[in-house]
């Protein structure tokens, strides 16, 4: 027997108008097999309608924070933990080009330090010269000019640079500025 | 209550965490409920509403706030608890091995206890023996009494498949209740010897 409209209006679980009712009780009085569907899709759906809703145990709330508190901390060891093999890595790098890079030095390091020992022989030398031809220079020029003339030069230096402030101070004085 | 609980979705959105311990204060049985009808097991159940509440914590600044919050969140669990199973499908260890952790109940008599433990594991088993989404719609509209419009909109459904899942359901459920306990049904058929509907 052919079920299919009268299980559609059972398991609809809309409004039946009174056609629609007295069709499915005439279907039911030939259909045990329907009847049956029928009385136990009621009771289930009395199961489920009076079954009350589920509670958790007592303290949900604070067991919620302590995993929230308890995760924070887990990301921040995480992030930090993170940092630190950024860091590392980059470390590593740096000491595996420093190594490249002191390769030839260590496998032969007497040749190196003489080299290095010639080459602060040399700038040593240099700065000395350029030392000895600076203060020649000097001697030379103050024995050829007068006191007279150093002095002078002292004192329009010093004039200039009290006008100079004199003037700044004029320049940038509240009055000065207009707004 | 709604004008705080739009304040604590406010400054939960804003990172307070006491704001949004209030909605979890709020909210923990309709979750947990939904976890409980879905999972069947009570420690799964708390671990799915912990879930739920984090994954909700991390995600407030997306949440809209022209959505019902319930809705919102009932469909974050309901997400999970859908994920959980079908995982849980593919496990190879069998479910009637693994132990089932009973809720207390708090009915004073023991014949109380007794019939509210058997519903229970009527109801479990009803529920366990249909498909993980059209459980997750049943549950919606038979404890949240959620319209077939909420419903769509917490599994991400149409309206129409919705309703189909919901006959399926039922008719799944029904038949399976037959199988279950046919000489009561036929006793009950008898005595009454008319449709309850």
């Amino acid at each position: 027997m052919n079920h299919q409209p009268f299980e559609e209006w059972l398991f609809a679980d809309e409004y039946l108008d009174e056609h629609e009712r007295q069709l499915l009780e005439a279907h039911m009085r030939e259909s045990e097999s329907f009847t049956q569907l029928s009385t136990s899709w009621h009771q289930v759906k009395g199961m489920l309608t009076s079954s009350p809703m589920v509670a958790p145990e007592a303290g949900f709330t604070r067991r919620w924070e302590n995993r929230l508190t308890q995760e924070l901390t887990d990301r921040h060891r995480r992030q930090s933990m993170w940092i630190f093999i950024f860091y590392a890595l980059g470390a590593l790098i740096l000491l595996v080009m420093l190594a490249s890079m002191l390769k030839p030095f260590l496998q032969y390091p007497m040749a190196y330090l003489l080299a290095l020992a010639y080459h602060l022989g040399i700038w040593f030398a240099g700065i000395e010269m350029v030392i000895g031809i600076t203060s020649t220079i000097m001697k030379t020029v103050i024995d050829l000019v007068p006191y007279t003339f150093w002095f002078g030069i002292f004192v329009a230096l010093g004039s200039l640079s009290v006008l100079w402030m004199v003037v700044i101070k004029r320049l940038t004085s509240i009055r000065r500025i207009v707004v | 209550v709604l004008n705080n609980e739009r304040l604590w979705i406010t400054q939960a959105q804003q990172g307070n965490v006491e704001a949004f311990s209030q909605l979890v204060e709020t909210y923990q049985k309709p979750v947990y409920n939904l976890c409980y009808r879905m999972l069947n097991n009570a420690g799964d159940a708390e671990d799915a509403a912990q879930e739920t509440f984090m994954r909700a914590y991390k995600s407030m600044k997306r949440y809209d706030n022209a959505r019902p919050f319930a809705t919102w969140l009932l469909s974050i669990a309901a997400h999970y608890c859908i994920d959980n199973l079908r995982k849980r499908r593919m496990t190879i260890i069998s479910m009637e091995e693994m132990p089932q952790l009973d809720l207390p109940d708090n009915g004073p008599t023991p014949e109380g206890l007794l019939g509210k433990k058997e519903e229970k594991n009527n109801i479990r088993e009803l529920l366990d023996n249909i498909g993980v989404v059209d459980r997750a719609a049943v549950i919606m509209y038979y404890w949240y009494e959620y319209s077939y419009e909420e419903i769509a909109e917490v599994l991400s459904l149409s309206q129409s498949a919705v309703k189909s899942r919901l006959h399926r359901a039922r008719r799944e459920m029904a038949k399976r209740w037959i199988e279950k306990q046919p000489q009561t049904i036929q006793m009950e058929r008898k005595q009454h010897e008319s449709p309850a509907f």
